[in-house]
């Protein structure tokens, strides 16, 4: 594969997993262009083109982690996505889970676990490469998607029970 | 450490597993894994778990993605004034050579239609048909030299595309006027499929590309294709049930971009784009 397609695959991924961290499509899309763009400029340099994916993912992250210094308070959740999780707001898909549904659940999620979890879902990540991507601990990755599943199956109940779930950024 | 505590932290090691950990990390679960036999209240949380991680990956990967934007870093160049002059007549005459290159398009379009229709049931009638290979060999770029060599289409991204693809043979095919390369590959269920290679102006051009994407049964054989250079490429079953899709919907997300959104790709503007 040429580099731009290996590149390029990743597309989906990285979207969704940006979503996942911004909680807004706008902002979403300007961190894959943001993440793209430093790639072009830096492929050169990598080396290892097995590792355009990793090296993608940890890019973006890198560049939403340095985007929330530069703000002063987190992105409220888009107005569709708050609704989606509105008090008895569970989808009526039967026993499937809708893909918005699930995707305003993991805005919910509060970081640190949010992006252990978005990257365990999201792509074919091992806890390991999702330590590498996050820079953290492969143990830490662990608890976090532990902590964020259980996090996850909380607010599925909650909603499902009548329970409103709170807006904004702050941790469950 | 408590029988409650054990079975928390082999939750943890468990939580963060995916199919195919425990070759890679053999040392990581190999004691959670010892544990799912011992305590059975592990092992049903366990089988839960990963239903809830399968539903929930399927879902979150359902999320629609929107179309990817062409990434352009260089600013917008200032027109001048003679510039704008210039473009103003040019304005002019396209205003008046517009209703009927309007015109010429529709009928351009329609005659891409009717030739990409004709190409899909020409190629599953040939695949449906008994026929001897040129050459059988697992090497692509021996192929490829051979077909090139008798004076058919190389297909440059076959090799990307068919990435997970076995290939197997090829030959020359001659359909009324258009000499069409035929490439066959295995996929991993050992199922043939037909990549047919020719150029785009046998298709009336690019606006055939439109007109190539759907995935199209004829004689229980599924035909879909791209467009990418200066080639056609069609995929054709080679047996009714045999799926196309794995090969052709990655190619078609790569290659027909531009066509589809009527704008530059991101990996044509990847190309472009130039870096001081």
């Amino acid at each position: 594969m040429t580099e731009q397609i290996k590149a390029e695959i990743h597309y989906d991924s990285l979207y969704r997993f940006a979503v996942s961290l911004t909680r807004q499509s706008i902002d979403a899309e300007d961190l894959v262009h943001q993440t793209y763009l430093k790639w072009l400029k830096n492929r050169d340099a990598i080396r290892d083109t097995d590792r355009t994916k990793s090296w993608l993912f940890t890019t973006l992250h890198r560049e939403f982690l340095h985007s929330l210094k530069t703000k002063t308070k987190h992105t409220l959740m888009e107005t569709e996505q708050l609704e989606m999780l509105a008090p008895g707001k569970s989808p009526d898909t039967g026993n499937k889970l809708d893909a918005e549904y699930v995707m305003a659940l993991m805005q919910r999620v509060p970081e640190p676990f949010r992006a252990s979890l978005s990257l365990f879902y999201i792509q074919d990540f091992s806890y390991r490469e999702i330590a590498e991507v996050l820079d953290v601990a492969p143990g830490t990755v662990m608890s976090r998607i532990f902590r964020g599943k259980q996090i996850l199956k909380e607010l599925m109940t909650t909603i499902k029970h009548g329970q409103p779930a709170e807006s904004g950024g702050g941790a469950s | 450490m408590s029988n409650k505590d054990k079975i928390l932290a082999y939750k943890e090691i468990l939580s963060a597993y995916r199919n195919g950990d425990e070759e890679r990390y053999p040392d990581a679960f190999e004691d959670a894994f010892a544990a799912l036999e011992s305590l059975p209240e592990l092992a049903q949380w366990f089988e839960q778990d990963q239903q809830f991680d399968d539903e929930f990956r399927t879902a979150l990967n359902d999320f629609e993605v929107p179309e990817q934007k062409a990434i352009q870093t260089e600013p917008a160049k200032r027109i001048h004034f003679p510039l704008l002059k210039l473009a103003a007549a040019a304005v002019f005459v396209l205003v008046l050579g517009g209703i009927f290159l309007n015109f010429n398009e529709t009928r351009q379009n329609q005659r891409a239609a009717a030739l990409v229709d004709e190409l899909r049931r020409d190629l599953t009638a040939f695949a449906a048909s008994s026929f001897d290979l040129d050459a059988m060999n697992n090497d692509l770029t021996v192929l490829q030299e051979l077909i090139t060599s008798r004076g058919g289409s190389k297909g440059p991204i076959l090799k990307d595309v068919f990435e997970k693809g076995l290939p197997m043979g090829c030959k020359i095919v001659e359909l009324d006027s258009h000499t069409v390369s035929l490439y066959c590959f295995a996929n991993d269920q050992q199922q043939i499929v037909h990549a047919f290679v020719l150029p785009i102006n046998d298709l009336n051009g690019a606006r055939a590309a439109k007109h190539m994407r759907a995935i199209v049964e004829y004689t229980d054989r599924d035909t879909g294709g791209w467009i990418s250079g200066d080639s056609a490429y069609m995929l054709v079953s080679s047996m009714p049930g045999v799926d196309i899709k794995p090969f052709l919907l990655p190619a078609q997300e790569i290659y027909s971009v531009a066509l589809k959104r009527n704008s530059v790709p991101a990996t044509v503007a990847m190309t472009l784009v130039e870096f001081q």
